[in-house]
């Protein structure tokens, strides 16, 4: 297994940065091997599926508890949503960015001890596996979106980007939905409170307003803009909430 | 009749506002964020989110996601409002064979439970594969001691550490720590241990100073709590309550909450809950949910 977890990840890493050389130079030439930076960038998913099916197998439970794990996961789901919907963007250094996004948070389990501690009874849940996999494809759609939002800012004019962006954040929100509900639903079980406002949980529904914010502004010419400053404040939100709040006590503090 | 729909930028000024309701809630410490969610304003904040919710549904035609989602947001703050009105919980603490009949409630009101609950059984499950570890320390300064080696413990497991040969001859475990039999040899000498690790204190002093210490803080992989409910009439059940598998009993859910290792034994620590409100907020959940994926089909123009 630790032979399969290094090929996996070492191939899963050259397939990113094969991405981003590929991607790089078709910046620089302005034209040709659009189609090799997208078999690079999915040569490099299908090794990272299976890098993060093998950390599975190897650790015996779900790596959904570690930073390191989560971001696996994350940078996983954010490439698969980035090559089913980012069709709509024509800008090609897009992938290369992504790619580069993929391969630190791949690279990120390096700084992390490599020890597993074995989950905590609450945590010995089939719930865990399905909240934290809806929560993290929520914040991958959300970061996808919110970032193509923030691009769509800067160069003003990129109808594409701000179509990617609310389809993103679109299902983003939906999976967002499902991760506050789920992860309810299981508080529920594990301790009889649905929601005890726990300070994940109301950063959560924070960014869950923020989000449903955006959603509810018309996206006609007049609002545009003010609908992606508002992803964008998502965005923020969104950081806040994995990490900012890992420094207040709560639930969501066991490792 | 034309219903009096509020303007879009009220529901967006809406969401701002219960945003900054969360965030203030956020910076507060939590002895006093909790009656903060519970206060007036955030109940009136509540009642006029359902009132924009309401207003801005009814006559909405062939949109589903708006409906579907906006009728599950009510549904939510009416199992949210029962909850609050209506419900109830409380922890007892139990030793093994002891029983409650009453608890406090959070609002330290004593509430009496439909019978009685006597805990039968207390039991742990651990990780098995660890045991704990032996460290050699040597002191530093007047109170420090700093590790310089350390062996996992497994019967039969043998290590040097510094001049030390060790050897875990035996390993017993029970509910105050476990103790583990060490043989200990040296160039000129051999002696064997006791050592224990509910009590660090009672290490064993080496003939050069050093201390040999036995550290072990149990992996707990589950718990639970065998209980026996009787009721008013006397019939009885069995019940069996673990983390993440609650009982239930006469209306009332039993969630395994936390444990004391006490002299002799265990002592159970349960929350009893009872929520009129959950049915409702769960079906709330289920058409939010299915509001937001009708949303997914939504088209830009749609919007």
């Amino acid at each position: 297994m630790e032979q399969m977890l290094w090929v996996t990840f070492w191939g899963a890493m050259l397939g990113y940065a094969g991405c981003v050389l590929a991607s790089g130079i078709r910046m620089t030439r302005g034209k040709g091997i659009t189609r090799t930076s997208t078999l690079f960038l999915f040569i490099a998913c299908l090794l990272h599926a299976g890098h993060y099916g093998c950390r599975w197998i190897d650790q015996g439970q779900p790596p959904m508890v570690r930073q390191a794990d989560l971001f696996v996961l994350l940078s996983l789901v954010g490439v698969i949503l980035f090559l089913w919907m980012g069709r709509t963007l024509t800008s090609p250094s897009v992938s290369g960015w992504v790619s580069l996004g993929a391969l630190i948070l791949l690279a990120w389990q390096s700084f992390e001890a490599k020890e597993v501690r074995p989950l905590v009874p609450a945590l010995r849940s089939a719930w865990l596996t399905i909240h934290v996999f809806f929560c993290m494809v929520a914040y991958a759609a959300l970061l996808l979106g919110s970032l193509g939002a923030a691009w769509s800012l800067i160069r003003r004019s990129r109808a594409g980007a701000e179509m990617f962006s609310e389809r993103m954040i679109r299902i983003g929100t939906c999976f967002l939905t499902l991760g506050i509900v789920t992860g309810s639903v299981w508080a529920q079980r594990a301790w009889g409170r649905y929601w005890g406002w726990d300070p994940k949980e109301t950063a959560s529904l924070i960014t869950w307003l923020v989000y449903l914010a955006y959603l509810h502004v018309p996206k006609n010419d007049a609002n545009v803009r003010r609908a992606s400053v508002l992803a964008v404040v998502g965005l923020l939100s969104v950081l806040f909430t994995w990490f900012g709040v890992a420094l207040l006590p709560g639930l969501h503090s066991y490792q | 009749m034309k219903w009096p729909r509020p303007r879009l930028v009220t529901a967006l000024r809406l969401f701002w506002a219960w945003a900054v309701v969360c965030m203030v809630g956020l910076v507060l410490p939590p002895s006093r964020a909790g009656a903060y969610y519970q206060s007036p304003v955030t109940w009136g904040m509540v009642g006029f989110l359902v009132v924009a919710t309401v207003l801005c549904t009814v006559g909405t035609h062939n949109k589903k996601s708006k409906l579907f989602s906006h009728l599950g947001f009510c549904l939510l703050a009416l199992g949210a409002c029962l909850s609050g009105l209506g419900g109830s919980r409380g922890t007892i603490s139990l030793p093994e064979g002891g029983s409650a009949q009453a608890l406090m409630d959070e609002k330290g009101q004593r509430r009496e439970l439909p019978g009685q609950l006597q805990l039968l059984r207390f039991e742990i499950d651990t990780y098995g594969e660890n045991l704990g570890e032996l460290v050699l320390a040597e002191q530093e300064g007047a109170e420090q001691w700093i590790p310089l080696a350390e062996m996992q413990v497994a019967p039969g497991g043998k290590q040097t550490l510094g001049d030390w040969g060790v050897t875990v001859l035996d390993v017993q475990t029970s509910p105050e720590g476990n103790t583990v039999m060490v043989r200990i040899e040296g160039a000129d000498q051999t002696f064997q241990r006791p050592l224990f690790s509910s009590m660090p204190m009672l290490h064993s002093e080496l003939p050069d100073g050093r201390r040999l210490v036995y550290v072990y803080e149990p992996d707990v992989k589950s718990y639970r709590s065998t209980l026996e409910a009787t009721g008013s009439h006397g019939q009885k059940e069995t019940l069996v309550v673990e983390v993440n598998r609650p009982g239930s009993w006469r209306g009332w859910g039993i969630y395994q909450s936390s444990y004391q290792v006490q002299e002799g034994g265990y002592s159970s620590t349960l929350e009893l809950v009872k929520d009129p409100g959950v049915p409702f907020v769960f079906l709330g959940y289920l058409l939010m949910v299915t509001g937001s994926v009708f949303s997914l089909s939504m088209t830009r123009k749609a919007c």
